[in-house]
């Protein structure tokens, strides 16, 4: 019973390991081939646009770090919780 | 060496005494228990040995005739190109692999976590190699080695960033010799001495912090010199001390576990069982601390080219090899440290610590090499250039193996300690 677990759980992994490893490949391959929509996404979302004075920078600056710090303060917890599962499985085990 | 430690009990050297109860003399230590003709035998019938002479018959002659005609005579360097791959693989990427002393230091000695106590020493020794040998790198580049204690003692300028980092090594190799002295007491028998360096650990260890991490910011802080002989997306004045930091930070855990899977795959014989036993669980320990290391970098690395504002560069030829060498050097070894980790999987971690090495050294090659003068021509080394530094870097790995044969790095020491 746990060895059917055990692989089932395995196979989980592996699916996550190849969708993300995909979703990764999908983005890389946009810039690798300099796919029209990465661009166009850059330059709707503004991260890419003609800058004339000191503020326009601020307001870009201001808006997309502070963006990829939020997404970063979300994914890092994320992927931490990810990482530590195994010992938590473990600790569940234990009498 | 193994068929001996396997037919002599005696064998591998772990005590003081042999076992009729008399003492190994100092001889007898370094030839590893052995008579000179089996110590001469040993090394002549491992083919490695033979390869190693062969580079040395080829590159010691080449690095002669750098010191004796110069510079120009084994390298492409100009006024463009002022450093190659002594450099560039030698320092930029030697250092950041050198960076588990202080890690495994900290965790160990002001942590607390003796768990990883088995591997410390290994990473003491792994940092004080890889910095050691970083400066024999620097020295074959700078030429002149009498002439070292001049910009040390005699002509400063405090206010210069190589100052900065010319202090930092010469300081913090000190501090690492100290670190890995008590093992080398230990083999000796000189319990004073190891006592004294012990009753020094945690200011070492906190020196070894400090300057460390300030040493590896003040590599990057190095560009800062060059800004725009850069590609932009190697280049970020702001960010490109944090850069070299945290990217030392699992160059150094990945270095270990590769050094350790060495160790367990060739240096069994002098492995003892503690060591051995434990390997799978420390290996996951570090690459736990990797790959968080890791997505840390990558948030840093993305908020470095938003600040410089550098996206459009990304559709450029240079930003796909800039995303390849993410993606490979950095993205794959994190996910694949991170399933490691889920699945108690060491050997998905030793895969993914091979491919975190490759990507530090990766990219402190491109960042010192590849991406310099990016919009001028590009320097390809030339092939003596090549041969001296594998020349050094096998020097590096014999220094390496005839230290881990002998000292109690792998193993412990049986008698007084």
């Amino acid at each position: 019973m746990q060895d059917k677990k055990a692989g089932q759980s395995g196979l989980v992994n592996l699916i996550l390991l190849i969708e993300i490893t995909a979703a990764v490949s999908i983005m890389l391959l946009g810039f690798i081939f300099q796919a029209e929509w990465a661009r166009d996404f850059m330059i709707g979302v503004g991260m890419i646009k003609p800058m004339h004075t000191q503020v326009d920078y601020y307001s870009y600056v201001k808006g997309i770090e502070y963006l990829i710090c939020f997404y970063f303060f979300l994914i890092f917890p994320v992927f931490f919780m990810f990482v530590n599962k195994r010992e938590e499985r473990m600790a569940d085990n234990q009498p | 060496m193994k068929l001996f430690a396997r037919e002599k009990q005696e064998l591998p050297i772990a005590d003081h005494f042999k076992a009729d109860g008399s003492r190994w003399s100092l001889k007898e230590k370094l030839l590893l228990g052995l008579s000179f003709d089996d110590y001469r035998q040993q090394l002549l019938r491992n083919p490695f040995n033979w390869l190693i002479l062969i580079v040395f018959a080829v590159g010691l002659p080449i690095i002669a005739q750098r010191f004796l005609f110069g510079l120009g005579s084994v390298t492409h360097a100009s006024n463009d190109y002022p450093w190659g791959l002594f450099l560039a693989f030698g320092l930029f990427g030697m250092v950041p692999l050198s960076a588990s002393g202080f890690m495994l230091g900290t965790t160990v000695e002001l942590f607390g976590r003796k768990d990883f106590h088995p591997i410390e020493r290994l990473a003491l020794l792994n940092g004080l190699l890889g910095y050691f040998f970083a400066v024999v790198y620097l020295q074959v580049d700078l030429g002149m080695p009498w002439r070292l204690p001049y910009p040390m003692f005699v002509s400063l300028g405090p206010a210069a960033v190589l100052f900065l980092v010319a202090w930092h090594v010469a300081t913090y190799l000190s501090v690492q010799v100290a670190e890995v002295l008590p093992s080398f007491f230990e083999w000796l028998g000189w319990l004073k001495g190891k006592r004294m360096i012990r009753s020094m650990v945690l200011g070492l260890t906190v020196a070894g912090i400090i300057l460390s991490t300030l040493h590896q910011g003040a590599l990057g802080a190095l560009f800062t010199y060059a800004p725009g002989k850069l590609h932009p997306l190697w280049m970020s004045a702001n960010f490109q001390w944090i850069h070299f930091l945290t990217s030392a930070v699992f160059g150094g855990l990945s270095m270990l576990i590769v050094v350790s899977t060495f160790s367990k795959w060739f240096l069994a014989w002098r492995c003892d069982h503690h060591f051995l036993e434990s390997l799978d669980k420390l290996t996951l320990g570090l690459a736990k601390g990797a790959t968080f290391a890791m997505i840390t970098y990558l948030g840093i690395k993305f908020i470095a080219i938003a600040h410089d504002k550098e996206w459009v560069y990304l559709f450029t030829g240079w930003g796909q090899y800039f995303l390849l060498e993410l993606t490979i050097g950095v993205f794959i070894p994190m996910m694949l440290f991170a399933f490691a980790v889920r699945n108690g999987n060491a050997r998905m971690a030793r895969v993914a610590a091979f491919i975190g090495v490759f990507g530090v050294l990766w990219n402190r090659i491109n960042t010192a090499l590849i991406s310099f003068n990016w919009h001028m021509y590009q320097e390809i080394p030339y092939w003596k250039e090549a041969v001296i530094t594998i020349t050094i870097f096998t020097l590096y790995l014999v220094t390496y193996r005839f230290i881990l044969y002998r000292l109690p790095i792998l193993y412990e020491w049986k008698g007084d300690k």
